[in-house]
């Protein structure tokens, strides 16, 4: 999560840029124009902020796969051996790092479910984002995904 | 990885959540399934020695955590059932909870400000931002009040309601003052519980205060 930082303060100033154009928007349709921006702002900088969460994940799980395969017992080995970082996708990457029954796993879920309707170009449905709530609750998360 | 019906079941199974975004709430599996599930080693499938002592069906009841049903006509994945939809009714509730929910913020601040010495407040209504959920309901926008506080008549501080659905959180809130804008987000709120109104601050370890007395006095001091 090396840049989540920079990443946040860069929201935080082009929020605020956006919202005083709203404020002093003098007609409704101006108004709108420059929520409908803020809307768009809010999600592209959640996907570059999950981004940072998605790249801490594969981290943890690629020094996780690595200890396993160099178990010296087999017993431990046999399956992490047949496992690929590169071939798993995300859930089951964050299945490894946390328990499934958890609440963690189902809110990263949840957040993943936005970050795939964003991607995949379904941002009207998913609204505008609290992105300082949502990033102090990806900064939980990934202390919370360790490969310990 | 090796390619078996159980490494070949993740890979679809990986393919349906990059597609849809979603999880499958259940996968059909064929016989044919089955019979290559009892085939399976213990070095390619956990269960193996489980599958042999008791059977396939009583022994792989999910996979990756999803519920299999087994001797399907061909193999499926089942799509999560589409959250709850709301309906007019809830919608039209929650933007009354919203309102109650901004006139007692409005309270509290009233509370914090007639102490002040050369503090004066008004209260205004401006006409809610047209949701989604409020379009495709046809709810019309409601009277959405908001607060200003002027202090010594130059300074100000406008408490100005923005969206009431956003991810996150219940709510948000824009506060203007002479200096700067800033954003209060409403955390709590739902199914009855009282609201827990956080400040986003500039402080990259922090991100959002709690917004109490202290936070407010403070947004009071801003001054250019």
């Amino acid at each position: 999560m090396t840049s989540f930082r920079e990443i946040h303060a860069a929201y935080l100033a082009t929020d605020d840029d956006l919202l005083s154009r709203e404020t002093h928007a003098r007609t409704p349709n101006r108004k709108a124009h420059w929520v409908r921006l803020r809307l768009y702002n809010d999600h592209a900088y959640f996907v570059m902020l999950f981004a940072q969460l998605e790249q801490h994940i594969d981290a943890e799980c690629t020094a996780l796969i690595a200890r396993k395969k160099a178990s010296a017992r087999w017993t431990v080995r046999r399956l992490w051996d047949s496992v690929d970082v590169d071939h798993l996708n995300f859930m089951r990457k964050v299945a490894l790092l946390t328990d499934k029954g958890r609440a963690i796993y189902a809110q990263v879920d949840a957040y993943y479910d936005t970050r795939c309707r964003i991607a995949h170009g379904d941002s009207t449905l998913v609204g505008p984002i609290a992105l300082p709530v949502v990033a102090r609750d990806l900064q939980t998360i990934a202390k919370a995904m360790k490969a310990r | 990885m090796p390619g078996n019906v159980y490494s070949e079941l993740l890979d679809q199974i990986g393919h349906y959540e990059s597609r849809t975004g979603r999880r499958p709430a259940k996968i059909r599996l064929t016989r044919r399934d089955k019979a290559e599930f009892a085939k399976l080693t213990s070095r390619e499938f956990a269960l193996a020695g489980d599958v042999a002592k008791r059977g396939v069906e009583k022994a792989v009841r999910q996979i990756d955590g999803i519920p299999v049903e087994w001797d399907a006509e061909t193999r499926e994945f089942e799509a999560c059932p589409a959250a709850p939809r709301m309906n007019g009714r809830q919608v039209r509730a929650r933007v009354a909870d919203w309102i109650s929910r901004l006139e007692r913020l409005y309270a509290q601040l009233h509370e914090w400000v007639k102490e002040l010495p050369d503090t004066t407040t008004r209260r205004g209504v401006l006409e809610q931002v047209i949701e989604p959920l409020m379009m495709q309901f046809k709810i019309p926008p409601q009277a959405i009040p908001t607060y200003t506080i002027f202090v010594e008549k130059k300074w100000r501080i406008a408490f100005v309601p923005s969206t009431l659905w956003i991810v996150g959180a219940n709510g948000r809130v824009n506060i203007t003052t002479n200096v700067r804008q800033h954003i209060l987000f409403d955390l709590g709120g739902r199914n009855g519980s009282p609201s827990d109104w956080q400040l986003v601050v500039d402080d990259p370890k922090r991100l959002i205060i709690p917004f109490d007395e202290s936070a407010f006095l403070g947004l009071l001091r801003e001054r250019r």
